[in-house]
């Protein structure tokens, strides 16, 4: 298995989009804490916020790199060559869901360094204990969105197919997630148990997790540890599933 | 070039991309309905659907329209099916014009497609629309130029590129780009700032999120969009140049 993540990190080294979308996180995530105010509300977030609404750009660029990067051993047969000279399919699978949060995980790191920047650039006064735990919830959201989007590319033999999936359903997602978030607060839209639920369905989204984190939208998400425990669930469960189909599945 | 466009608007109704998108598109709107509607408090008394509702889906259009482009002119590459008009005898501005054409009408095909089904169903869901016909036509009419501009850029990279998968990549990095930096300056403040107008997404999210952003006016404040249509000529010439330029591969891609 060291030599295919060997050979996978060799692969992301000599990728431009990785670098381009490494200095765009960096570069987005300056701009958005340093002007800290978002959107269409015009008026200045606490910083705290601010930096929680440019915390979805490692989960963005993913949605565009893992697709391309993963998708390409596909289109160039090369996870079926890693099968004939003997590697295992969970090996393979292994190796690449650790390239791809490597990746989420350095990602995350340019989001929060370009936000502290920002903010220190911005002159405003923030907590740097109460970030540091809003980063981890950010990368355990993070790791469990690029585990999806793993599960996804490994799952799907088409690199255009796999691009199509993984830039039209986040959207989606998100607008869900928002939804359902929204009718949590309404007084006697749905009975308790179905609230309990929704609530539920929104705190396990990565989606939901980022949106409610970064917008104020009263008592929906759990606290910080249960975030995290929930995305290493989300994590546990798209592999399980990726690995599965991936063992099933005839590689042509 | 009408025995093209006639090839070219014949696979756009086949295509399944085509047929796909209103519905992608409706459902972000129907979504957005939905919510409303839950959150009324006396189904009674309908509020009435806001100019935004119908038009909300324009935020992930981009995006949409990407893929849409991408996978159309993409598959003509992908199936050498370009290299064959060309050796039959076809200019390559007519392929291009053509290409340009069935595009831009398949993208106002499926934004009036979305739009019209999200004001009936709005209209039933929460009421009387809170605008006039002639606003709703203004509203297409004025979005048009906008999408027409970004059509034409996409259009553009895909003929560029001539791999379908790293033109599809291509656009949707673009589209999210764009996507973001828009809503980065889409707020109240910037609002009647008509040179942001030159980012196509940014005048669309005015259009989307028109009620959130002005409370009265919205129409009157919606200027046309001069410098989307400067993009459109500039992407325009931009591809066709190139494309008289390139060398086509006649390898098909294998890709689905």
């Amino acid at each position: 298995m060291s030599r295919l993540l060997s050979a996978n990190l060799r692969r992301l080294k000599i990728n431009i989009p990785f670098y381009i979308y490494s200095f765009l996180i960096f570069a987005i995530s300056i701009l958005f804490t340093s002007k800290l105010y978002i959107l269409m509300f015009g008026e200045y977030l606490p910083v705290e916020d601010a930096i929680m609404i440019a915390s979805a750009l490692p989960a963005g660029f993913n949605a565009l790199f893992i697709g391309f990067f993963l998708g390409r051993e596909y289109s160039d047969k090369t996870i079926r060559n890693k099968i004939v000279v003997g590697f295992t399919k969970s090996e393979i699978y292994g190796a690449s869901l650790i390239t791809t949060s490597l990746v989420t995980t350095l990602w995350v790191i340019l989001w929060f360094v370009g936000c502290i920047s920002g903010a220190t650039i911005a002159g405003a006064e923030y907590s740097m204990e109460s970030l540091i735990v809003k980063a981890f919830v950010v990368l355990f959201f993070n790791l469990a969105f690029s585990s999806g989007l793993t599960a996804v590319s490994m799952m799907v033999h088409s690199r255009v197919l796999c691009i199509v999936l993984h830039t039209q359903v986040p959207p989606y997602l998100i607008t869900f997630a928002l939804i359902n978030g929204s009718l949590i607060g309404t007084e006697g839209a749905f009975p308790p148990v179905i609230k309990e639920i929704m609530t539920f369905v929104v705190n396990l989204m990565p989606m939901g997790q980022w949106f409610f984190t970064s917008v104020d939208y009263g008592e929906v998400l759990y606290p910080n540890p249960v975030l995290m425990l929930l995305s290493v669930g989300v994590i546990v469960l798209f592999t399980a599933v990726g690995i599965r189909y991936f063992k099933e599945k005839e590689i042509k | 070039m009408l025995k093209l466009l006639k090839g070219s608007f014949i696979r756009l109704f086949r295509s399944s991309e085509f047929q796909i998108m209103p519905f992608l598109l409706m459902i972000m709107n129907f979504m957005m309905i939905f919510m409303e509607r839950a959150n009324l408090q006396d189904t009674d008394k309908l509020p009435g659907l806001p100019l935004f509702n119908a038009f909300f889906h324009v935020v992930v259009i981009g995006i949409c329209t990407a893929v849409f482009v991408s996978l159309f002119i993409g598959a003509e590459y992908s199936n050498a099916t370009i290299f064959n008009k060309i050796i039959f005898g076809h200019s390559r501005t007519a392929v291009y014009l053509t290409y340009l054409i069935t595009c831009l009408f398949g993208t106002a095909v499926f934004h009036l497609t979305a739009t019209g089904v999200t004001t009936l169903v709005g209209w039933i869901a929460l009421g009387k629309p809170l605008f006039t016909i002639g606003e709703f036509i203004t509203s297409y009419l004025l979005s048009l130029p906008v999408l027409f501009a970004v059509v034409s850029f996409y259009l553009a990279i895909t003929i560029i590129v001539q791999n379908r998968a790293v033109a599809i990549g291509i656009s949707a990095s673009f589209s999210v780009v764009l996507l973001i930096f828009s809503m980065y300056f889409c707020d109240g403040k910037h609002y009647d700032n008509k040179y942001l107008d030159f980012l196509p997404d940014f005048y669309l999210n005015k259009l989307a999120m028109s009620d959130m952003l002005i409370s009265e006016g919205v129409i009157e404040k919606l200027n046309f969009p001069v410098y989307p249509c400067i993009l459109f000529g500039l992407f325009t010439v931009i591809g066709l140049i190139v494309f008289n330029n390139i060398n086509i591969r006649n390898t098909p891609e294998g890709e689905i």
